[in-house]
């Protein structure tokens, strides 16, 4: 292409346009466009794919139960729900996913030792979440919990990321 | 139909075989050569054809991946990919279907021993400096096979739809997570949802049965043919006033490659009678077994997770594949193609890298399981250091103490290592590292991932 520009009679510094011959503006031109089409295409095949993880998997708010149903301390796995229900000694209500922030495995909950085991690479939580190991430096994810006639709702839409267990993330009833 | 137009070609065997009158070749046979001469050239270099340079690796893998190819189309018209009868699809080609076990066990085993062959494959174009001398782009075109292979192996893994497999494919997709700003999108788009579902079922099934088989095929096309541009296989360098020596492509290395063909059928279809293909109990989400390992090929990067802070693991690794795609670039001295190891001091820096390896591995990992407590020496420091920064560096410094002591000449007796020698000791390290790693995730790894011995 430079060759040619060099022959090219017209160019003699008039005017920038000039300096790009015919055969070079439809060279570009082409390529312009076609890459613009394959971004179009990617795009609309990442579109395409990404609507799929919206539909999610999890359900919307879940109504888990009578408020009284629930003995103060103690913890009760919801396995629709992926989440356990902590109850707290003093009334409060906590829902914390079940998955390892780590790399993803269900937790247990330990009765006897009153801890969360992770069996995959063995972290363990307290009963508020809070991380308890090297690996992990983050408690476990909660959904919100919230109350209406006496019964005890959880939002699972999203769970909740957190560093580390805050008073806050317990809601009380009333 | 006509021979006059291969003459040329005859006369030469002709002449190069001793010159005994040979009979006219037959119609099927002129076929027959026709089609293994637009694969290979007429004639190789003798040197090219030692079973001990090649092993066969690149030949035996592509045999395990038209296996792979077979099988798998048989597979497709029996396996359901819907969450609620993919299990039990594969329960019944084990119990009902005709050879369905059998089937099934040469894919799985085909799968395993083509990671294994296309690695060892690496290793011996590594160690005989086969990636020098133009031949960078087919390194890199191999690298981004063995990758492919890898890919292939994960993403058919989901499909049974077993506890292993749900397990493992959540545990290596978290590792997404951590990829810093884009992880949990990846993830989740990989995944189709945040949790290994039908979503996540459906992707693996597309992804594993067209995209990385026509991804493989097109690429192994592409290696095959850049090792005939690149005139064939590596030789070392010939001396001054050296003929090489050839011999005709048919009955030589056509031979070769129909004993690898046979010897590979053989062993995958007696292995496969033997040892069936596993299959756990049926994928629940709510109960991950323990211990919940990742497939056999990624449990030397499991036993890293099991040190270090998973972004550490994956810098580490980023690391060590550019610094391996770029080595033909790092290590340009051709001189030493095409023989192992390089030199004399070439082996002595590998032998010296794997047994750096055999003693430092092994002290690590049990150091770091009774002893060492970084966040407990430094409490109030972050984690992302004591169990991030600080291995990190540590591993990294290994590495270039390795480079550099050999460097040094302190080793040997002041027979100073070359660059390239140099090299060579580092990846052998790294290679030996890596399977080492793999030995104890696979059999030293029991409840909670604590230490076990396996006798
Ligand atoms: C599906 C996987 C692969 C297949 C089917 C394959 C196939 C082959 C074959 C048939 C050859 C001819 C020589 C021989 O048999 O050793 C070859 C050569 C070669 N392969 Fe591969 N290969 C694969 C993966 C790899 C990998 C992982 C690498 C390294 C990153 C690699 C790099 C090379 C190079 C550089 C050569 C030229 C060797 C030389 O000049 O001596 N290939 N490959
Ligand atoms: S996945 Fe829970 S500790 Fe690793």
């Amino acid at each position: 292409m430079k060759k040619m520009n060099e022959q090219n009679p017209e160019k003699d510094g008039l005017s920038v346009s000039k300096n790009v011959s015919r055969r070079d503006f439809l060279n570009i031109s082409l390529k312009a466009l076609g890459g613009l089409a394959a971004i179009e295409l990617g795009v609309a095949g990442i579109l395409f794919l990404r609507s799929r993880s919206l539909a999610g998997e999890f359900g919307g708010v879940m109504t888990i139960g009578k408020i009284e149903g629930f003995v103060p301390g103690s913890v009760v796995e919801i396995e629709d729900g992926n989440f356990y229900l902590i109850c707290t000694e003093d009334g409060g209500f906590m829902a914390v996913y079940r998955r390892c922030p780590h790399l993803g495995c269900t937790v247990k909950w330990m009765e006897n030792e009153q801890k969360f085991l992770c069996p995959c690479h063995s972290a363990t939580f307290a009963k508020t979440g809070d991380f308890n190991n090297k690996l992990v430096a983050r408690a476990l994810d909660y959904f919100p919990v919230s109350f209406d006639k006496g019964m005890v709702k959880v939002d699972t839409t999203a769970p909740i990321v957190r560093e580390q267990h805050l008073p806050q993330h317990v809601s009380y009833p009333g | 139909m006509s021979l006059e137009f291969i003459k040329p070609l005859r006369e030469r065997l002709q002449h190069r075989d001793g010159g005994e009158e040979v009979e006219l070749p037959s119609r099927d046979s002129h076929v027959r050569n026709n089609l293994i001469l637009h694969l290979h050239p007429s004639r190789v270099p003798a040197q090219a054809l030692r079973f001990s340079y090649t092993w066969g690796l690149g030949g035996i893998s592509v045999v395990l991946v038209l296996l792979l190819g077979l099988t798998g189309l048989l597979l497709m018209f029996r396996y359901d990919p819907r969450v609620e009868y993919a299990y039990v699809s594969i329960q019944q080609l084990e119990t009902e279907v005709m050879f369905g076990s059998f089937i099934r066990a040469v894919h799985h085993w085909s799968a395993n021993f083509l990671v294994i062959a296309s690695f060892l494959h690496l290793v011996r174009v590594f160690l005989t400096g086969s990636f020098k001398q133009g031949r960078s782009v087919n390194w890199i075109i191999g690298l981004v096979l063995f990758v492919i292979v890898l890919a292939g192996n994960f993403t058919g893994y989901l499909l049974p739809w077993d506890q292993l497999s749900y397990w493992a494919i959540t545990v290596s997709t978290s590792l997404m997570v951590y990829i810093p700003l884009l992880g949990t999108a990846v993830r989740n788009f990989f995944l189709g949802g945040p949790q290994v579902g039908q979503a996540a079922l459906s992707n693996f099934y597309a992804l594993h049965v067209v995209f990385m088989p026509a991804l493989l095929l097109g690429f192994m096309a592409y290696h095959l043919w850049k090792v005939r541009k690149n005139c064939g296989i590596s030789q070392p360098l010939l001396k001054e006033g050296e003929k090489p020596k050839f011999k005709s492509t048919n009955p030589y290395l056509v031979n070769i490659e129909l004993a690898a063909v046979m010897m590979v059928l053989v062993v995958v279809g007696l292995y496969a009678m033997f040892n069936p293909a596993p299959l756990g109990s049926i994928a629940n989400p709510m109960v991950s077994p323990n211990p919940a390992k990742a497939a056999w090929y990624f449990l030397g990067l499991q036993e890293l997770l099991l040190h270090m802070h998973p972004l550490a693991v994956m810098i580490i690794l980023g690391l060590a594949v550019v610094t391996l795609a770029i080595t033909p670039w790092i290590d340009r001295d051709f001189r030493d193609i095409g023989i192992y190891f390089r030199s004399a001091i070439g082996k002595r820096a590998a032998v010296f890298g794997s047994l750096l390896a055999v003693y430092l591995v092994p002290l690590a990992v049990i150091l770091d399981e009774f002893w060492y407590d970084v966040p407990g020496w430094l409490p109030g420091v972050h984690t992302n250091i004591t169990v991030g920064v600080i291995p990190f560096l540590i591993t990294i410094s290994v590495f270039m103490g390795i480079y550099f002591l050999l460097k040094s000449g302190l080793l040997f007796k002041n027979e100073k290592t070359n660059h390239s020698e140099a090299l060579l000791g580092v990846f052998s390290f790294m290679m030996t590292g890596l399977i080492l790693l793999t030995i104890v995730g696979i059999y030293f790894r029991g409840q909670n991932m604590a230490l076990v011995l396996p006798f």
